[in-house]
């Protein structure tokens, strides 16, 4: 469906995308990272906008910087929410839709059942300029969807969605996946892709850092250390007895009774705990990990992209 | 078959949306400049049509002149500007015709509302001066004038507006002043490489004015009018595959990290 070849992109001195190279099968994707890791610049390659510096894309089996014919099969919903203020909803999606080469009343037709899918029939015919920011989302999924492309490309698409709309894309986009269709969903949120997909790319800094599913995305972090923020009373005592226990890797006391300590094996430190701190002076008030946030499994990435596992 | 089809659907979707109140009033006042100027100065008692060709000059500067040229700095200047700084561009082109279309639709649209607005200009103000002969020859000479200055012009504006996108409003008014106006009117060959003069041969040529003095005949050329029509349409079609092609090349990209 997607092949990109040793792909590069260059914007002057800046790497926007550094050296990715993945095949991807039919089906869904969720291209993961934080923001400004280069998932929207990867995007606009995989949608033609933008030519490689070095490498190649394939979409479909075509370039599509240069045959233009593909984007017939690729349906693209951008990050950017403005639209034409002045345009209705419906005229909108019916006018791109035409630029795909539709006839007025197939357009017409294929508008009003994208935006009904989408859950915009009572404001279609509304001007844009009056729409919540969740509307507006839900006309640029509609004009992705509209002339019944191939693959589905959206970058971030479930933003400014109110929790039942989230649900409801949620659902349109998975039911899309089991009709068969090829989905790439970028986004910065990991709980809102693994609910669509269980295929993930993980893009920071412009590089591709890993691709599978989740599993075995998780695997691959098993001996990467996690860390662990303290809250407590006795933060120094509490350091003492991890250290002499072995369970730690790192410790760092911060401001305010902080201590955020890296762990190869943080069952076995939850598991121990209690008995390190009881009948101790050592009151734990907060206790959170990072590892299952985005910023640590980059970071954990990262760290072994550059070798210092 | 794709392109074409793709620039007819930008043409018409442009044209609807200039049909609304707002833009029609900005054309409504635009087509009207000229002939409230005009009745200003007939109101001093300057009867201008009773002094032979020469209220075919004020029509000239007023009509073809100054109302294309401002209707299409608007409209097709910011042509592309407007659609990248909207972030709508990335919808146009992830489409199976292109850029290209995109760019073709525009400036028809442009040009379309540009003649239709310079000829309703030219029929106010013909009516302010209305003179006493020729009148039928002096609005086809006149509406032949305002087509070839919006078709040329329209064409080098979109092409500042491709290769200068973000300030392409400014390199245009600089562009108007500096060379159609200062070179255009400078008596020295240099001249003939701007639009204006070649506009201003044909004015010239059809209204058969031999009362030019000298020092205005420098300014003019004396070759037969259709050469003139041939090299504007020439320039225009030159000026658009220029456009094209600066814009194929160009990677405009509305996005938060590029």
């Amino acid at each position: 469906m997607i092949q990109l070849d040793h792909a590069t992109k260059l914007y002057g001195p800046v790497m926007g995308v550094n050296d990715v190279s993945f095949a991807l099968p039919g089906g869904g994707y969720g291209l993961l990272g934080p923001n400004g890791s280069g998932k929207s610049t990867l995007l606009n390659l995989i949608t033609g906008q933008l030519r490689p510096t070095l490498g190649t894309v394939r979409v479909l089996g075509s370039d599509p910087a240069r045959q233009c014919c593909v984007l017939r099969e690729i349906g693209y919903c951008p990050e950017l929410d403005v639209l034409y203020p002045n345009v209705t909803g419906f005229e909108f999606v019916r006018y791109l839709v035409r630029l795909h080469g539709f006839a007025a009343g197939e357009a017409s037709a294929r508008a009003e059942h994208a935006l009904e899918r989408v859950g915009m029939r009572e404001a279609m015919h509304r001007r844009i300029g009056s729409y919540s920011r969740g509307m507006r989302q839900r006309t640029k999924l509609a004009q992705a969807l509209a002339h019944d492309p191939d693959l589905l490309v959206l970058d971030e698409p479930l933003n400014g969605l109110d929790p039942i709309g989230r649900h409801e894309m949620t659902e349109l986009l998975i039911s899309w996946i089991r009709s068969g269709r090829g989905l790439l969903l970028a986004s910065h949120i990991l709980h809102e892709v693994e609910a669509i997909t269980q295929s993930f790319l993980l893009i920071c800094g412009g590089r591709l850092l890993a691709s599978g599913s989740a599993e075995e995305v998780h695997a691959l972090l098993a001996d990467v250390p996690d860390q662990i923020h303290f809250q407590c009373d006795g933060a120094a005592e509490l350091a003492q007895r991890l250290v002499a226990a072995g369970a730690v890797e790192s410790v760092r006391l911060v401001d305010g009774g902080g201590l955020v300590v890296g762990t190869r094996s943080p069952a076995n430190l939850y598991a121990r705990l209690p008995e390190w701190v009881h009948g101790t002076a050592i009151r734990i008030h907060q206790l959170r990990s990072t590892d299952d946030s985005l910023p640590a499994l980059f970071a954990s990435l990262l760290r072994i992209h550059r070798g210092e596992r | 078959m794709t392109a074409f089809w793709s620039a007819w659907v930008v043409f018409s979707f442009e044209c609807r949306r200039a049909v609304r109140l707002g833009p029609m009033v900005f054309a409504a006042a635009l087509a009207l400049f000229p002939a409230a100027t005009l009745a200003l100065i007939q109101s001093q008692g300057a009867r201008l049509e009773q002094r032979g060709e020469f209220w075919a000059l004020p029509v000239f500067i007023l009509v073809p002149e100054v109302v294309c040229l401002l209707g299409l700095l608007l409209w097709a200047t910011p042509a592309i500007q407007a659609e990248v700084e909207g972030k709508t561009w990335t919808y146009l082109i992830v489409r199976p015709g292109g850029k290209v279309p995109v760019l073709l639709g525009k400036y028809a649209a442009a040009v379309v509302r540009a003649i239709l607005t310079g000829l309703v200009a030219l029929a106010a103000a013909l009516a302010v001066l209305h003179p006493a002969q020729g009148l039928a020859r002096a609005s086809a000479c006149f509406s032949a004038l305002v087509v070839l200055s919006c078709l040329t012009y329209a064409a080098l504006y979109l092409l500042l507006g491709v290769i200068f996108v973000r300030r392409a409003m400014t390199v245009a008014v600089a562009y108007i002043f500096l060379v159609e106006f200062l070179l255009g009117l400078a008596p020295a060959v240099v001249n003939r490489l701007t639009v204006q003069y070649y506009l201003r041969s044909l004015l010239v040529a059809w209204f058969t004015v031999t009362t030019a003095p000298v020092r205005v005949r420098a300014m003019i050329g004396t070759a037969p009018p259709w050469q003139y029509v041939l090299l504007l349409l020439g320039v225009t079609a030159a000026l658009l595959t220029a456009a094209a092609l600066v814009l194929r090349r160009r990677e405009l990209v509305s996005s938060s990290d590029s």
